[in-house]
């Protein structure tokens, strides 16, 4: 979060200073109130909201990058923030109705404000739509962070157990299992340490996942292997699918940090069919084998 | 008369900061912070603080290991850090004694110097090796009191830095190895699969590696005599000023060659054979959180296990060797260490079916290579 708020620190510096030019003016130009005459309800309530609005600006700030959306969202929030401000600000001084400049605060920031934060909305709407389906194949119906690799930003292995179980009694749902693995990941780890092996295990799981169909699911098992849920797919298709991946992952040049140097890499896959008695686990401990079987094989096997 | 120890007046003990920071912690923490959690949270508790990362001179205690231990459980459970741990645990960064390991030229070599520098690379789980005819068994043990999960923890580190170093020097060589952990049978056994193949039992009464003892002298191509043996006589320089065993190691031993004597050993024959009072005695092993009875029943239940399943005594022999007077009072004591009868043991350990079923299957697989016979496991 601090790391985000440290790279909207102009923004920030614009809004604040805006507020204390605005304390400065109304110091200067207008006249102070007597305590007596101050009313605490309305310096509670429009200041409360002033600073509950400034909080709402520091956390949309804290949590997303640099954009036409955040700047939008903060402007909004910014210019709302500025009217609730002087707002509170004339419950203490008092100003003359010559001072045009402050009805205009008053008046005006509100509904700008309000505009820009409803326009950066609709846009933020249309930025969620499109980073949801790019979710969809990680996660599927699942949202919940726990669930989530923190290696490879994947679902788990158990994630994968919960959707077999729960669409079990639909014969072709679970139909076809995938597992897939990096054939001499562990000498690369050996060679090239293990911070480029991570990454070559992140970016080779991006680009598997850009090859997939928009429903199918796609989790981490263990180390350098990787287990995909192919709803309603027949054998054949399966098949296709995981020599698609196979080119795919032969078609990646993956560069070493520092030399730049090309890594090819190659997959091996493993398909596992359902058989009319498999239990779930079942079905994961025959695409386990068929992937041992494929590494021993050609690198692409089929057990049913 | 007694005797009396004068060969090793001090002991390594739980809260003994001896072992230097980035021989093996260093990498745990380094894992830890790889999936984005923040430092205060992976040091918690342990007395380290993150100024003390960037520092050379830091030496930890089993204790502090400890703690990091429990926050890594905490903080990433169900996750597979320990095998990720333990992948890169060998030869690792222990000094002269990683550099004898990486020059090792055969399994039996690296057992040899994982065995006489076992407190600087494998300090948590320290390897006791034992031989029949056919098979090495390593066994992992713990001396510095771990709690359950913290042990299942640390096992499953050191099983899978075992296959790594082998592999390293002989690709597939986990179908060799078979894996015996006291631990049940987890609800996810994927890393088990992955990082140290298919044969891996749960719910036995030890944790062990067995292979067989051919296999030991298989050379390993990187490796190199002169320099694993130049190292080694370094990393002895390294560690001479501190002390070469922990107490409970210690203990442990003591009780284990005292079987064979004419009597039954106890507490404070045991405490003046170190030289201590019965009170310290007793003081230390609760710092381990250990008794002197668990740690008696620890002894006698590892010595049973091995004359039963390496050397192949019957019941009678054992329970006439370990003074429990007769049979019965032997099987009972098994089943209350176990939870099962000794018969029920003899046939549970599976290293030599396995062994046997991994031959015919290997045979298969050479006469006909159409066949994909394989072993049903985990």
């Amino acid at each position: 979060m601090t790391h985000y708020l440290l790279m909207h620190r102009k923004k920030f510096f614009f809004i604040f200073s805006l507020a204390l030019l605005l304390l400065l003016a109304s110091a200067l130009l207008g006249t102070p109130k007597m305590l007596a005459d101050v009313d605490w309800v309305d310096v509670l309530g429009e200041g409360g909201s002033a600073l509950a609005i400034a909080a709402w600006m520091m956390m949309i700030l804290g949590s997303r990058p640099a954009g036409r959306v955040t700047n939008l969202l903060t402007l909004g929030l910014g210019f709302m923030f500025l009217a609730m401000w002087q707002d509170s600000l004339d419950e203490f001084f008092h100003l003359s109705s010559s001072q045009v400049w402050e009805s205009w605060v008053e008046s005006a920031a509100m509904p700008l404000g309000i505009g820009l934060l409803t326009y950066g909305l609709w846009h933020w709407h249309q930025e969620q739509l499109v980073i949801r389906s790019q979710l969809l194949k990680r996660e599927q119906c699942f949202r919940d962070h726990l669930w989530l690799d923190g290696l490879q930003q994947l679902g788990r292995v158990d994630q994968l157990q919960v959707s077999l179980k729960e669409h079990w009694h639909d014969q072709t749902y679970a139909q076809t299992l995938v597992m897939a693995e990096l054939p001499g990941f562990a000498k690369f780890e050996r060679t090239h340490g293990y911070q480029e092996a991570d990454r070559l295990l992140r970016e080779s799981a991006e680009l598997l996942m850009l090859n997939l169909r928009a429903n199918d699911l796609i989790c981490r098992y263990a180390r350098d292997r990787l287990v995909i849920l192919l709803p309603h797919t027949q054998p054949a298709d399966a098949m296709k699918l995981a020599q698609e991946l196979r080119q795919a992952i032969a078609a990646f040049s993956f560069k070493l940090f520092g030399s730049g140097q090309t890594q090819p890499q190659s997959l091996t896959i493993g398909v596992a069919v359902r058989q009319g008695k498999d239990n779930p686990a079942e079905l994961i401990e025959r695409a386990h084998q068929a992937v041992r079987l494929a590494a021993a094989g050609n690198g692409c096997s089929l057990a049913s | 008369m007694i005797e009396v120890n004068t060969h090793n007046p001090t002991w390594l003990e739980v809260d003994h900061k001896y072992l230097p920071l980035h021989y093996q912690v260093m990498q745990l923490l380094d894992l830890m912070m790889s999936t984005g959690l923040s430092q205060h949270k992976l040091l918690r508790g342990s007395g380290l603080f993150y100024e003390d990362l960037q520092r050379a001179d830091i030496r930890l205690s089993p204790a502090q290991i400890r703690v990091l231990i429990q926050n890594a459980i905490r903080l990433l459970p169900n996750n597979e850090i320990s095998f990720r741990w333990g992948s890169r645990f060998w030869p690792g960064f222990a000094g002269a004694s990683s550099q004898a390991l990486a020059a090792a030229v055969n399994l039996n070599e690296a057992l040899q110097l994982l065995q006489q520098f076992r407190y600087w690379l494998s300090p948590m789980l320290i390897p006791k090796v034992y031989m029949d005819d056919d098979y090495c068994y390593i066994q992992w043990l713990d001396t510095f009191g771990l709690e359950k999960a913290e042990r299942e923890f640390m096992v499953n580190t050191q099983m899978a830095a075992l296959v790594s170093l082998i592999e390293s020097a002989i690709p597939d060589a986990r179908q060799h190895l078979l894996f015996c952990f006291s631990a049940q049978r987890p609800d996810i056994v994927a890393p088990y699969q992955v990082y140290l193949g298919d044969t891996s039992y749960f719910g036995m009464d030890l944790d062990l590696v067995a292979v067989k003892k051919e296999w030991l002298f298989t050379p390993w191509p990187a490796g190199s005599e002169r320099l694993s043996q130049l190292a080694a006589k370094q990393a002895e320089q390294e560690c001479e000023s501190f002390a070469q065993q922990s107490f409970v190691e210690g203990v442990y031993d003591y009780l284990w060659n005292r079987q064979a004597g004419k009597t039954a050993v106890c507490l404070e024959q045991t405490a003046e054979y170190f030289a201590i009072s019965s009170a310290t005695f007793k003081r230390k092993l609760k710092k381990h959180h250990l008794s002197f009875q668990q740690l008696h029943d620890r002894v006698r239940l590892n010595q049973s296990l091995y004359l039963m399943h390496v050397r192949g005594w019957t019941n009678e022999r054992i329970a006439d060797y370990l003074h429990f007077g007769d049979v019965a009072n032997f099987r009972r004591a098994f089943k209350r260490w176990t939870g099962r009868t000794p018969s029920d043991s003899r046939s549970g350990l599976p290293v030599k079916s396995f062994f046997v079923a991994a031959t015919q299957a290997a045979a298969r697989v050479t006469s006909n290579r159409t066949t994909h016979t394989r072993h049903k496991l985990v």
